[in-house]
């Protein structure tokens, strides 16, 4: 599979491709709400993890899944190392000592260097709240016709500008990937060390250059081509897919439940300024052992 | 159908006009070639007749545009579109769906129109391009070829009177612009569409093109029917055009009348000139050499593909040599050139330069990709020249500039200059490293005849002080004026490996590859001269025309 | 194969990153990252970040904690001005946030249905919250009895309260004068209420204590309310000079006052931590900041006492222990003092500690002596379960020893330590279950006096029967 069929989004599942451009964004956007507000661990492990339901039943094919995991890991892995290493709240429990503080010069310059317990947890949940939204971001992607989120956006009456830009990021995801591994070639090609030849990372402080110059010519290409084609002075696009009552009832569900997570921890961040109900301690309860 | 009258167009930021006193007239129905060098005001005239940039409010644009009697020179771009569709050169850039039908019935779409009608339309239209049976199709599985079409197809559902496209062929092979070009022809003939296209690969599209209009520096300097351009375009290789070779074949003996016509430039020779019947001069083996890269029983399977790429390829490439490696779109070309540029390495065999494998010996290697423009990296031509190479000095700098014709851009933004000085600056860069072995990807695609002629002279400057090249091409005509050997490739398999002269002057062989037989050979064989490729070679057995064209 | 192979592996590493983040994010106590850390013999809590003070300085972090045995749970008040619900998992079943001000005093009806803390701040409340709820369901402002005037320096509070067993609460209300000349004066008053938040009485009615109050005890048994002053800076013209002043519950009337006559070198007999009655109402023990314990009768009648640490000179210097608690048990009369200082001034250093410092004693109630028990940290509270002391260890300003903060529980019978439970920062508060088996302890940050942060804000829960 190439870089480019890597970011399409036309091989999945026909139930997948089939939902409404509108669910998807409802329900990636509640979804957004709710790693924003839930702190809890565990529950937003459960979410994560039904990211990866959905990608198993949207038929996310192998390779993709390969290439998911790996940016997964990297963000997970990466935020709890970061922050095992440089957690700076209190209490911090160290687990080991990497650097003494006794060390000559690096203990002293460092203050030593721990790895803290407290920071792996913190590192985890801020990991998790980037990796569900990358997982589900992923799945929209790759389950979604740019049309079907631009019908989406242009039915919530979003300006067509506005909604234009944003579905043509999608749009360009593929030739984006693809362009990148190009120009990772040419500068391969343009490098003069036999290790330049090959290597990948070096060259990565320079693809920016090159790529939005690319980016730019063709995003006012296609602009040129949508602006011909009517698509700003559209008489209210046709969403040619429907939207189905049973998607419809599903996202206002899946709002109400956003809202009263939401809710309740509104009202428990309240209660611990003061603003501090009685009648309300099974909300707060509800939001203290799960969000 | 399309009156332009008297238009002049200023950009905000410019002080003269890009456009100046424009008047062309097109007919329902007729055909019009729009060449001109880049930046000769091409695009902006396209931006023009579509809108664009009346749009925006910022230019100052005088005289006006009627399309169908209407004037639209102040009409959005929305409403033009509906009249006048436009196809630009890549089809990448601008499709926007993920799926053929949905991009196919975008416009429609956007006209509010009943989803079944859409449906029924976008059936219609697809088949109309071709692409009939793809409407489920990801963009992304069709060929260039195929989404060129279906660009088309978007633009041809909103049934426009005048089609206008912007270089739609400039990146398609032989093959590639001939399909394409009969679709445009039937899309004509049956539905009386109006085409107007920009392109600068004039020998290819003059037959298919009754008119051409040739624009330089905003004006329109030829407008009449392309047979009586030649003539006109005598002396003006500041216009940039790439001609037809039988054209070129008729300047060069000075015939009375210059045609793109293979057979009338016969006759006219037959008339006008002498011909001589002396044997071939040319020398008919390549002179063997040292070896510099040996390839043996190399072969390559993408993963996941059920078969090799390439197939068991074993060949020897000389030092001092110009190899030139032919065959149809997906024989393994690129595969080959990769592999010989490092980026790949071969499923098995053993692949060296010097002795050594390819993979250890990569700074002898420069390898010009087909999309060159992706290789400039720097912010000025200067620093492209010298962007990772320890060994530029600013002499060598500016010797290299001289020789590139690129002095007076030295400090200009290498993505900013024309597409054939794009190249250049990419193509110095590389010869600066001095590698033994220059690979070049296509490097004519897209380049006009003045580009064409300088990139020549580069590349064999640096044959003749012992560089070596292996160039991937489709374009005989310049395979037969620089290669010394060429390789025939075919599903990634060697059908020909020999001198130049005899592998392109063996038309089954040029068929059998999807290569494009140079016209001069049609014409030798019609005169009953030895085979030739090269308008200098007809020449040598044709004594030119006595009286000629005055 | 090797790309195969690759990609496999990529997976099963994703499998078990996701295994190790099941694991990670397991905790038994699911609210926030990590409130809670578990030990062998109990849990931990955070309590939120206070400012770091330094060790050796005289005010430092404080706690209030209480066992509410109908909510099997602990109430902590905070120097942030939270209380807190937790149980004996460590789970925060409420926490509310009253004010801005620290919470200077806690105290629970019988009935553990409501809880009145105080508060240090420009009002200086007093709340009354349903324990169960976290609901306020009353509140009074000490500002109102005690005067709020802008220009004089320190807030008012409730500093203490005592509760009867009809849920009644007796607070002293009080507040630091400092006026703009310079001169310093104290600001003083009782008030009685009821549990649904009915003013009883006030005490002074018509005025204010010229004294510093700080503690207060009532007896059912006896119908008496005490309260001691506290004035370290005396003075002849002050109207209240008594040691002691005994009212009547019911309506506020002084019944008895008693003066205790100072031993030198001091001006005269204070009491901060003590009196207290005796169950039956019959006895008061309190301890004098001077070093000595006393038994009083009902009615304030000095019965004995004892030294409990002499004031000694020591290369010129008067070093002494500080007395403070006084409870009455049925193991006796139970008396503490608190770190050796110099009599001069309280930061200079003393040469050596004095060895009756940081201590508990016990004497029955005819006045026989009946044990030390040393601690190497001061004793900040103690807090009594049938039979047993529980003790909190906190900073040791003459040793440094930071070993011996922690939470200490002593058999009352004989003066031996039970249990040390360790804190790394002084332990500030302690309070232990009625049925004695389990004990919290509120840890406070410190700075030490080489630069180390110690410790941090957190309520520690042991469990007594740990591991036994």
């Amino acid at each position: 599979m190439s870089m480019r069929q890597l970011w399409e989004g036309t091989e999945a599942r026909n139930w997948a491709r089939d939902i409404n451009g509108q669910t998807k964004l409802i329900i990636l956007f509640l979804y957004a709400v709710l790693m924003i507000t839930i702190d809890n661990p565990r529950s937003l492990f459960i979410l994560f993890m039904l990211t990866l339901v959905f990608h198993g039943a949207a038929g996310t094919s192998f390779y993709k899944w390969k290439v998911m995991a790996v940016l997964l890991m990297l963000g997970l892995w990466g935020s709890m190392v970061s922050q095992a290493l440089f957690f700076s709240q209190i209490p911090r429990t160290p687990l080991f000592v990497l650097v003494s503080p006794d060390t000559p010069f690096l203990g002293a310059v460092t203050g030593g260097l721990f790895v803290y317990r407290e920071g792996i947890l913190y590192g985890a949940v801020q990991g998790l709240r980037a990796a569900t939204m990358l997982s589900l971001g992923l799945l929209v992607c790759w389950t979604s016709d740019p049309r079907q989120l631009l019908n989406a956006l242009l039915s919530w009456r979003l300006p067509p500008q506005v909604a234009f830009m944003l579905v043509t990021a999608i749009r360009f995801l593929p030739v984006l990937a693809a362009e990148t591994g190009e120009i990772i070639t040419a500068l391969q090609l343009r490098s003069d060390s036999q290790r330049g030849r090959t290597a990948v990372l070096q060259h990565i402080p320079y693809i920016a250059k090159p790529l939005l110059a690319r980016c730019l010519r063709r995003a006012q290409t296609l602009a040129l081509s949508v602006v011909s084609r009517g698509f700003f002075a559209a008489k209210g696009s046709v969403a040619r897919q429907s939207w189905k009552k049973s998607e419809k009832a599903g996202c206002v569900a899946f709002c109400l439940f956003t809202l009263a997570v939401v809710g309740s921890k509104i009202c428990y961040v309240l209660s611990e300024q003061g603003l501090y109900f009685g009648l309300l301690r099974k909300v707060y309860d509800i939001s203290k052992m799960y969000l | 159908m399309l009156l332009i009258d008297d238009v002049s167009y200023r950009y905000e930021s410019r002080e003269d006009c890009t456009i100046r006193n424009i008047s062309l007239r097109m007919e329902q129905g007729e055909m019009v070639l729009l060449a001109g060098r880049s930046g000769c005001g091409k695009s902006t005239l396209i931006k023009i007749i579509s809108g664009l940039v009346s749009e925006d409010g910022h230019g100052e644009l005088t005289g006006r545009i009627l399309l169908d009697g209407q004037d639209i020179t102040h009409w959005s771009p929305e409403q033009i579109g509906l009249l006048a569709g436009t196809v630009y050169q890549s089809p990448d850039d601008q499709l926007f769906a993920m799926t053929v039908e949905d991009e196919a019935g975008f416009a429609l779409e956007n006209q509010g129109m009943d989803p079944e009608l859409i449906e029924k339309e976008v059936k219609e239209t697809l088949r109309r391009v071709g692409l009939d049976g793809f409407e489920k199709h990801s963009i992304h599985q069709l060929s260039g070829g195929q989404r060129q079409r279906l660009a088309l197809a978007s633009i041809l559902i909103t049934k426009p009177r005048l089609l206008i496209l912007d270089e739609p062929v400039s990146q398609m092979n032989p093959q590639g612009v001939q399909s394409f070009m009969e679709l445009l022809l039937d899309l004509n003939r049956n539905e009386k569409i109006s085409i107007l296209m920009i392109e600068h690969r004039v020998n290819e599209l003059a037959r298919y093109f009754p008119r051409l209009a040739v624009m330089k520096e905003g004006k329109i300097v030829y407008d009449g029917p392309i047979e009586k351009a030649w003539a006109f375009l005598t002396d003006k290789q500041d216009l940039g055009l790439r001609e037809p070779q039988s054209v070129k074949l008729g300047r060069k003996l000075n015939l009375s009348e210059l045609t793109s016509d293979k057979n009338k430039t016969a006759d006219r020779i037959r008339m006008e000139c002498e011909i001589e019947n002396l044997s071939p001069r040319f020398a008919s083996d390549v002179v063997p050499g040292k070896a510099l890269v040996t390839a043996e029983h190399i072969s390559y399977r993408y993963p996941g593909m059920g078969e090799d790429t390439i197939r068991d390829l074993s060949f020897i490439l000389q030092e001092g040599q110009i190899t030139a490696l032919m065959g149809f779109n997906g024989a393994g070309k690129s595969t080959l050139l990769n592999m010989l540029g490092g980026l790949t390495d071969p499923s098995s065999g053993r692949l060296l330069l010097g002795g050594v494998p390819v993979r250890k010996a990569l700074g002898q290697v420069g390898y010009l990709l087909q999309e060159s423009d992706l290789m400039l990296l720097a912010d000025t031509v200067e620093e492209e020249l010298a962007w990772k190479n320890s060994a530029m000095t600013q002499e060598k700098i500016n010797m290299i500039l001289d020789r590139l014709h690129l002095g007076l851009y030295a400090k200009d933004f290498p993505p900013a200059l024309s597409k054939g000085q794009r190249l250049r600056v990419v193509l110095g860069a590389m010869l600066a490293k001095e590698p033994r072995l220059l690979l070049l990807d296509e490097p004519t695609t897209g380049q006009d005849e003045s580009s064409l002629a300088e990139i020549q002279q580069m590349l064999l400057h640096f044959k003749h002080n012992g560089g070596s090249i292996f160039i991937c091409t489709h374009d005989t005509e310049l395979a037969s004026r620089i290669a010394d050997r060429v390789i025939l490739l075919e599903r990634g398999k060697i059908i020909a490996d020999g001198p130049a002269h005899e592998v392109l002057t063996d038309r089954y062989l040029l068929q059998q590859s999807g290569l494009t037989v140079p016209a001069v050979l049609d014409i030798a064989e019609a005169l009953g001269i030895p085979p030739c490729l090269t308008e200098e070679e007809v020449a040598r057995y044709v004594h030119a025309a006595a009286v000629g064209r005055n | 194969m090797v790309n195969k192979i690759k990609n496999i592996i990529i997976l099963i590493l994703f499998a078990l990153s996701c295994c190790a983040l099941f694991w990670l994010t397991g905790s038994r106590t699911p609210w926030t990252a990590f409130p809670v850390s578990r030990g062998k013999e109990g849990v931990s809590v955070f309590l939120g970040d206070v400012p770091v003070e330094n060790y050796d300085r005289m005010g430092f972090t404080k706690a209030q904690i209480e066992y509410v045995e109908a909510e099997k749970a602990w109430l902590v008040g905070t120097d942030k001005g939270e209380l807190f619900l937790i149980d004996m998992q460590g789970r925060q079943l409420w926490k509310r946030s009253l004010g801005i001000g620290k919470l200077v005093s806690l105290a629970i009806t019988g009935d553990s249905r409501l809880a009145y803390a105080g508060e240090s701040s420009a009002e200086g409340n007093l709340y009354a919250v349903n324990i169960h709820t976290g609901d306020i369901e009353w509140k009074y402002k000490a500002a109102d009895f005690v005067g709020a005037d802008a220009s004089s320096r320190s807030y008012p509070a409730p500093v203490h309260i005592a509760v009867d067993k009809a849920g009644n609460a007796f607070i002293n209300m009080y507040r630091f004068v400092m006026q703009k000349d310079g001169s310093r004066g104290y600001n003083g008053r009782m008030i009685a209420v009821d549990a649904r938040g009915g003013l009883l009485w006030k005490f002074p009615k018509d005025e204010t204590i010229d004294s510093w109050i700080n503690w207060c005890d009532v007896s059912d048994k006896s119908g008496r309310v005490v309260l001691a002053t506290s004035a370290y800076d005396f003075r002849p013209e002050m109207k209240y000079k008594n040691t002691l002043y005994i009212l009547d519950k019911t309506n506020g009337l002084l019944c008895n006052e008693t003066f205790v006559p100072p031993v030198p070198p001091f001006d005269n007999t204070v009491m901060r931590g003590s009196p207290n009655f005796s169950e039956d109402g019959e006895y008061l023990a309190g301890t004098g900041s001077d070093g000595r314990g006393f038994l009083f009768d009902k009615t304030g009648k000095v019965l004995w006492w004892r030294f409990l640490s002499k004031p000694t000179k020591v290369d010129d210097a008067w070093i002494n222990a500080s007395g403070r608690d006084g409870y009455i048990t049925k193991e006796g009369a139970v008396f503490s003092t608190i770190n050796t200082f110099n009599r001069e001034n309280w930061q200079l250093p003393t040469p050596v500690e004095h060895p009756s410092n940081n201590s508990l004693f016990v004497f029955g109630l005819d006045g026989k002596f009946k044990y030390q028990y040393r601690a190497l940290g001061t004793i900040e509270n103690i807090s009594f379960a049938p039979g047993k002391a529980a003790c909190s260890v906190g900073r040791n300003v003459r040793t440094h020893n930071y070993k011996a903060h922690g939470a200490v529980v002593i058999d009352l019978a004989t003066g031996k330590e039970k249990h040390f439970y360790p804190t790394e920062g002084p332990c500030q508060a302690v309070a232990i279950s009625k049925d004695g088996r389990w004990l919290a302890g509120v840890e406070a940050p410190a700075l030490t006096p080489d630069g180390k942060l110690i410790g941090s804000y957190r309520l520690h829960i042991w469990d007594t029967q740990a591991g036994s």
